[in-house]
């Protein structure tokens, strides 16, 4: 039977809520995958033959569940507390009338607050989530992380027992556990961008896969909640440095925002953050994630380095920790406070956080940019060298290299 | 008499294309928009995903005051992603032309224009 791409690429844009649904359903991961998966084999079936559902989603999601509980009757005598579960749950009204995708939208944020599990590493959570909720094949994610498919394999396994174990409340959130859920999945979803953007290890700098993921499950997120504004905001954020990844990286060397190609820049990608996060601002509501997100914009709106506007940089990092008072937000206010008042006074400030961030090389190759500019060379030089130790990633070594050398000059 | 071709899918299956499958589904909106040109004027667009999308509500109180919500107009399964003006003879010209682009993740809506303005006012309706 020919498999047309277009059935694949509905079924993996319908899996996201389709899963969330099933998991409610059945209140079984591993069930409701096998389900979904039972379903879409019948569908690349019957929609052949007879042409698409009015909704394929409600299609799936109702064989779906005959599926599942087929399969729980056949191991009814085994596992009798499962049978018993799923007939309770047949109480959940959606499945009686025509379902509506966005009826699911707690659902689909509970599966992706479960894979956060506080037990898992932030790495398990991402891999997690790109295996249950997108369905990314072991060997993709492995690959998208730069291990081995059997480690992936073997901390796919682990995670899913941890999150087995644990008893995750099925009834509707109230507003105050949507909101906290929200929180939770946001930063996963924006650690996973991060983890695609800034590469902890290995050659290649920018693993793309990972930031295109999290910039789906963004926009399902932000389809789902449409006026949460932080979650605008944090699309924008991704959109914004997404729309930079063409001139990011020169036969695998990195290239600094400052010597990036602005021609290269995705000029369609920008100008759709640019609306969300105007959209965003409408609301008079900001949070951490808009202010970034706006950072961000200002880069992207200047023609080139020299005329980004750096007085408003300033201002918006100094905005930003108000809201989170962290020694890294302290770190870039010092880079815009260097462009607006010089580096002698940016290096006042970083001498209040150096305590704080020891092992952290932005803030030894910044500090070392500083002492370089005020003709502190020999200094700047052991900077540069304390960040090269801490760098893992061959590009960014290869920067620092250089950098040493010119101090040496 | 002038027709508008309006496109519909849900906004995510295009992404979840292989980029060998998007170039394909690319070029055929190219051959469509190389024959319309040739045949004089037209319009086409490709929108940006609901999300980016905010709505205008008139409302009934004192105040008149119009609300603006987030989102598209309806939670639909299916969003408008995108449409074609041009000019045609009759309704199977249309269709046939509109034909070349469809596809089965496509609904398209072959709809008579009554009237056209702004950067398609010069497009007219006689």
């Amino acid at each position: 039977m020919p498999q047309h791409p277009w059935l694949q690429a509905r079924f993996a844009d319908i899996r996201p809520k389709a899963i969330a649904a099933l998991v409610s359903y059945f209140r079984d991961i591993d069930l409701a995958e096998e389900s979904f998966s039972l379903a879409c084999v019948k569908a690349l079936d019957v929609w052949q033959k007879q042409g698409l559902p009015d909704d394929p989603f409600a299609w799936i999601l109702t064989v779906g569940r005959n599926a599942g509980r087929d399969i729980i009757r056949k191991n009814n005598t085994r596992d009798n507390h499962k049978a018993l579960q799923a007939q309770e749950n047949t109480s959940h009204n959606a499945f009686h009338d025509a379902p509506q995708e966005n009826e699911f939208r707690d659902d689909v944020l509970r599966l992706l607050f479960i894979c956060c599990h506080p037990k898992l590493s932030i790495q398990d959570q991402s891999a997690l989530a790109l295996k249950i909720v997108i369905g990314l094949s072991v060997e993709e994610i492995a690959c998208a992380f730069l291990v081995k498919p059997k480690t992936m394999e073997q901390r796919i396994t682990r995670a899913k027992k941890t999150i087995a174990n644990d008893n995750i409340p099925f009834q509707s959130p109230d507003l105050i556990e949507r909101a906290e859920r929200l929180k939770t999945v946001s930063l996963m979803l924006y650690l996973l961008f991060n983890e695609g953007w800034s590469a902890s290890s290995g050659e290649v700098q920018i693993k793309v896969l990972l930031c295109e993921e999290a910039i789906y499950l963004t926009r399902l997120l932000l389809s789902l909640f449409p006026s949460q504004t932080e979650t605008m905001g944090l699309l924008a954020l991704m959109l914004f440095q997404h729309a930079r990844y063409p001139a990011r990286t020169d036969s695998n060397k990195l290239i600094l925002l400052e010597h990036q190609n602005r021609d290269l820049w995705n000029r369609s990608t920008i100008s759709e953050a640019h609306v969300l996060l105007e959209k965003a601002l409408r609301h008079g509501t900001p949070g951490p994630f808009q202010i970034q997100a706006a950072i961000a914009g200002v880069h992207s709106t200047a023609k080139a380095y020299e005329a980004t506007d750096w007085e408003e940089i300033e201002r918006l990092y100094a905005l930003l920790y108000q809201f989170e008072p962290t020694p890294i937000v302290k770190l870039n206010h010092a880079v815009a406070i260097a462009k607006t008042k010089g580096s002698i006074e940016a290096l006042k400030i970083l001498d209040g956080i150096e305590g704080e961030l020891q092992s952290y090389r932005w803030f030894h190759s910044t500090r070392a940019a500083f002492l370089f500019e005020t003709g502190q060379r020999d200094k700047a030089k052991t900077a540069y060298q304390r960040a090269l130790t801490l760098t893992p990633t061959e590009p960014e070594q290869a920067i620092l290299r250089e950098k040493i050398l010119e101090c040496e000059k | 008499m002038l027709y508008s071709f309006l496109i519909y899918s849900a906004e995510g299956i295009h992404g979840r294309l292989s980029p060998e499958e998007q170039k394909l589904a690319f070029k055929r909106h190219r051959l469509l928009q190389e024959e319309l040109d040739k045949r004089g004027n037209f319009a086409s667009a490709r929108l940006m995903p609901v999300s980016n999308a905010v709505t205008l509500k008139s409302k009934v109180d004192q105040d008149q005051k119009t609300l603006v919500t987030d989102g598209p107009f309806a939670d639909t399964k299916e969003q408008f992603v995108g449409f074609y003006v041009a000019e045609f003879s009759n309704l199977d010209e249309a269709i046939n032309m509109a034909d070349m682009i469809s596809t089965p993740y496509h609904s398209i809506e072959v709809r008579p224009v009554s009237w056209s303005g702004g950067m398609l006012s010069n497009l007219k309706d006689d």
